[in-house]
C-alpha cells in the first residue's frame, strides 16, 4: 500500500512540476521519470499494469490532474493549479501541426469571444511559429477544404487579422480587427 | 504634474511656469474603522484589480490565464523586460493571485507605443500608493542628442500620444522609432509650455485643417510659410518646437487659433460647426469638446454617457467594462448581475437596439464616475465591475467603494446609499448646467449626439454587423429611458421638482422654478 501512494505522490509531483514549467507531459515521459526514480522494492510488481492504475489513481484522488488528448491521440497530462485549460489546450493543438493550430485558435477566438486575431500572435509564445511557416500557413489556409473557413482582414495600418467564416462576417472582423489594432490605441 | 487630457491641470500649472508642488508629510493618515478590517478590505480591493482600465484578462496566452485579449493593457510575459532598467527587468507571468507582481502587468508605452519602447521602458510609474503604475517611465538617448531634451520622460495614454497625435505618418510606421520620439518630444513640451489637447481634438483639429485646405486659406501667407510643412509631412518631430511654443503663446494666426481650443478655433475662422459634427476622424462631439468612449466602446450607453458633459465625458466606467477583455457570454453573465439582463451589453461593431438595461448601465457608469471623482478614486480601474479572478467568476465587487469609504469615514454607507450620494451630486451638477446655459431644454439644447454617430462611411444600417452606427429613433427611446431611470422629464431632460426633493434639493428645486428652469 505505501509502494501504490508513493507511486502516486511521484507521479503527481511530476505532473505538477511540469506545469508549473508551463509545458504538458506525455504518459511515456511520466512512467520514464518513474522509473528514473529509485522505487522501492521494483520486482515485486507488474509496472506497467502498476504505473496505468496509479496514474488513473492520481487523476481520481487529484482535481487539479487533467488529460488531453491532442488532436493526434496523444494523452497529455497537467495540473490546473498552474496551466489553464486554455493554455493546455494551445499546447496539445501544437502537438499535430501548425495549421491545425493556428485554424484552432483563431475558430475558438471567433466563436467565443467573438474577435479575429492578428497573425503576429503566433510568432510569441506559446505558439513560438517562425516567420516562415506563418507565411506558409497563410498561403493555405482559407485555400484548403479542411481550412477553408479561415479568412483574413487587415487593418488601415496593414496588419493581417485571422478569422472564421464560421463565427464571424467579414464586415464584423474587419472592425474588430481595426478595433483592436487601430481603434484603441486611438480612443485611449 | 504633468500633462494629461483627462483634466489638464498639468497643462493649467505649466501656463503659469509652475513646474511641481512638493508636500512633506508629517503623520500617518487615520481611518476611522478598524485597522484589521481595512488590511483586509485592502487586501480584497488589492485581489481584484486587472491591468490599467481594470483590464482583466492579459493581452497574450499565458500559462494561467483561461482567457486573453490583443486588446488588454496587461502586456506583461515572459521574456517582455524593461530594458532600460538597470539590470534589466522580465515582466514574467504575472499570476493575479502574486499581488506582489502587479505593477508589472501594465506598460502602456509598449500598449501605446508598440513593442519597441519595452527597450526604453525604465518601470511603471503612477499616482501615490497605487501598484497599477499606468504611467509608463522611458529613457531613450537618443533624443538628447537629436533634440536637446531630457532622455527621460513618462506619460500614459493621450499624454504619451500628444507629440506622435499630430502626424499623420511617420517613415518608419506609427509604431517605430520616430514616432517614439515624437511622443517624447510632444510630452516634454507639453510640460513645459502648458499645453493641454482636449482629449486629442487638438491634433485631430490640425490634421484636419491641414490636409483640407483651410489651414492655408486662414492663416496670412508669410506666417503660413515660416513654418516647415515638409517636414511636417515627412513625420520629422522638429516640426513639434515650431508648433507648440507658438501656441503656448498665443504666436501668430495658427497658433492663436488652435490655442482657443475647438470651438474658439471654429467661430474664429469661420468654419460651421456641423462640419465637425458629420466627420467620423475628428471625432468631435459638442460645444468644442470630443466625444469619449461613445458608441464605438458601449453603444447607446456610451452615447448618452456623452450627452450628459459639457466637456468630453472623462467616464470609464462602462470603457473599463466593455474592454476588460472577457468573452462576450460571462460579460453578459456579469452585465446581468449588475444591470438586470445580458443584454446590456452587445459585441462590440455589432449592437441590438435599445433596452432599459443599457440606460441602466449608462446611469451606473455616470454616478459611479461622479462618486470616484468625489472620492478621489480612479475611474480609470474602477468600478471593479469584473476581476482577473476564474474562482469568482471573473466577478469583481462593485460594493468596493461603499466599503472603502465606511471604514475610512465611520459614515456607515451601503452601495445603494453611496450611489444615492452620487446621484444627489449629479443632480447638483446637472442644475448648475440648467441654470449657467439658462433654459430647461437641455433634451435639444445640451444632450445633442453629433450627426457621425448615426452614420456609416460604408452606408451599413445600424444594428448590422462591423458598424457602429447608431439609429436615431432608437436613440430617443434610449434618452427616454435613461431620463426615466433618473427622475428627469423626458421632454427636456430636466430633473423634475419632484426629484430634486427626493435628494435633499428643495431649495435647489426651489431656485430653479423661480428662474423658470423647472420642467
Amino acid at each position: 500500500m505505501e509502494h501504490q501512494e508513493y507511486i502516486c505522490a511521484c507521479i503527481l509531483n511530476v505532473i505538477r512540476e511540469t506545469s508549473n514549467s508551463g509545458r504538458l507531459i506525455r504518459t511515456e515521459d511520466i512512467s520514464a521519470d518513474l522509473q528514473s526514480r529509485d522505487l522501492p522494492n521494483p520486482q515485486e510488481i507488474d509496472y506497467k499494469i502498476d504505473f496505468q492504475n496509479r496514474l488513473n489513481q492520481t487523476l481520481t484522488d487529484n482535481c487539479d490532474i487533467k488529460r488531453i488528448i491532442s488532436p493526434n491521440g496523444i494523452s497529455y497530462y497537467y495540473s490546473s493549479l498552474s496551466l489553464s485549460d486554455t493554455y493546455a489546450g494551445i499546447l496539445a493543438q501544437k502537438s499535430k501541426n501548425q495549421l491545425w493550430l493556428i485554424a484552432a485558435v483563431v475558430r475558438e477566438n471567433s466563436k467565443l469571444y467573438p474577435r479575429p486575431i492578428p497573425v503576429e500572435s503566433f510568432s510569441e509564445p506559446p505558439f513560438d511559429l517562425s516567420p516562415q511557416a506563418i507565411s506558409e500557413c497563410l498561403e493555405i489556409l482559407g485555400h484548403d477544404g479542411e481550412y477553408g473557413d479561415i479568412a483574413q482582414t487587415v487593418t488601415s495600418d496593414g496588419t493581417i487579422f485571422l478569422y472564421s467564416t464560421e463565427h464571424l462576417d467579414p464586415d464584423h472582423a474587419f472592425t474588430l480587427a481595426e478595433w483592436l489594432h487601430v481603434g484603441l490605441t486611438d480612443n485611449p | 504634474m504633468m500633462h494629461h487630457s483627462a483634466g489638464g491641470v498639468g497643462g493649467v500649472m505649466g501656463s503659469k511656469n509652475l513646474k511641481a508642488i512638493g508636500v512633506r508629510g508629517t503623520g500617518s493618515v487615520r481611518i476611522a474603522g478598524d485597522k484589521e478590517q481595512w488590511e483586509k478590505l485592502v487586501k480584497l480591493h488589492l485581489s481584484l484589480l486587472g491591468a490599467n482600465n481594470q483590464h482583466v484578462v492579459p493581452n497574450h496566452p499565458q500559462p494561467w490565464a483561461e482567457h486573453y485579449n490583443a486588446g488588454s493593457r496587461w502586456v506583461a510575459s515572459t521574456g517582455r523586460k524593461w530594458g532600460s532598467a538597470g539590470p534589466n527587468i522580465d515582466t514574467g507571468p504575472c499570476e493575479p493571485h502574486n499581488l506582489n507582481r502587479i505593477a508589472y502587468r501594465t506598460n502602456n508605452a509598449a500598449f501605446f507605443l508598440g513593442d519597441k519602447a519595452w527597450q526604453y521602458t525604465i518601470r511603471g510609474n503612477g499616482c501615490t500608493a497605487c501598484p497599477i503604475r499606468c504611467h509608463t517611465m522611458l529613457k531613450v538617448p537618443a533624443v538628447t542628442a537629436k533634440y536637446g531634451i531630457s532622455e527621460m520622460g513618462q506619460n500614459t495614454c493621450s499624454g504619451l500620444l500628444l507629440g506622435r497625435a499630430f502626424f499623420k505618418k511617420f517613415p518608419d510606421g506609427p509604431k517605430g522609432q520616430t514616432a517614439i520620439e515624437a511622443s517624447m518630444v510632444g510630452m516634454h513640451l507639453a510640460d513645459d509650455l502648458g499645453v493641454w489637447e482636449n482629449y486629442g481634438q487638438l491634433q485631430r483639429d490640425f490634421q484636419a485643417l491641414y490636409y483640407n485646405g483651410i489651414m492655408s486659406q486662414k492663416v496670412p501667407e508669410k506666417e503660413y510659410k515660416s513654418y516647415s510643412w515638409d517636414k511636417y509631412e515627412k513625420g520629422d518631430p522638429t516640426f513639434l518646437f515650431e508648433l507648440l511654443p507658438r501656441i503656448a503663446n498665443k504666436d501668430g494666426e495658427l497658433a492663436t487659433a488652435l490655442g482657443l481650443g475647438t470651438g474658439g478655433l471654429l467661430d474664429r475662422w469661420g468654419i460651421p460647426e456641423q462640419e465637425w459634427l458629420e466627420s467620423h476622424e475628428l471625432r468631435y462631439w459638442k460645444q468644442g469638446h470630443p466625444k469619449h468612449h461613445s458608441s464605438e466602446d458601449a453603444g447607446q450607453c456610451g452615447v448618452i454617457i456623452n450627452t450628459q458633459y459639457n466637456r468630453d465625458a472623462q467616464c470609464h466606467s462602462h470603457s473599463n467594462f466593455t474592454r476588460n477583455g472577457l468573452p462576450l457570454e460571462i460579460q453578459k453573465r456579469l452585465a446581468a448581475e449588475l444591470w438586470g439582463a445580458p443584454g446590456a451589453i452587445d459585441s462590440v461593431a455589432a449592437f441590438t437596439p435599445m433596452n432599459v438595461y443599457k440606460a441602466k448601465m449608462a446611469k451606473w457608469s455616470l454616478l459611479r464616475k461622479e462618486l470616484h471623482d468625489s472620492l478621489s478614486l480612479c475611474n480609470w480601474m474602477a468600478p471593479l465591475a469584473a476581476s482577473p479572478l476564474k474562482e469568482r467568476g471573473y466577478r469583481g465587487d462593485d460594493s468596493i467603494e461603499s466599503s472603502l469609504y465606511s471604514l475610512a469615514t465611520g459614515d456607515k454607507k451601503s452601495r445603494r446609499e453611496l450611489d444615492e450620494v452620487a446621484e444627489r451630486i449629479f443632480l447638483l451638477h446637472r442644475a448648475l448646467t440648467i441654470r449657467y446655459m439658462n433654459t430647461k431644454d437641455m433634451r435639444t439644447k445640451h444632450d445633442t449626439i453629433p450627426e457621425w454617430v448615426f452614420t456609416d462611411t460604408k452606408d451599413k444600417a445600424a444594428f448590422s454587423k462591423g458598424t457602429i452606427r447608431m439609429d436615431k429613433e432608437d436613440m430617443k427611446v434610449g434618452m427616454d429611458m435613461y431620463y426615466d431611470e433618473m427622475g428627469w422629464d423626458r421632454n427636456t431632460g430636466s430633473p423634475t421638482g419632484d426629484t430634486y426633493r427626493n435628494f435633499g434639493l428643495g431649495a435647489v428645486a426651489d431656485e430653479l422654478a423661480k428662474k423658470g428652469l423647472l420642467p
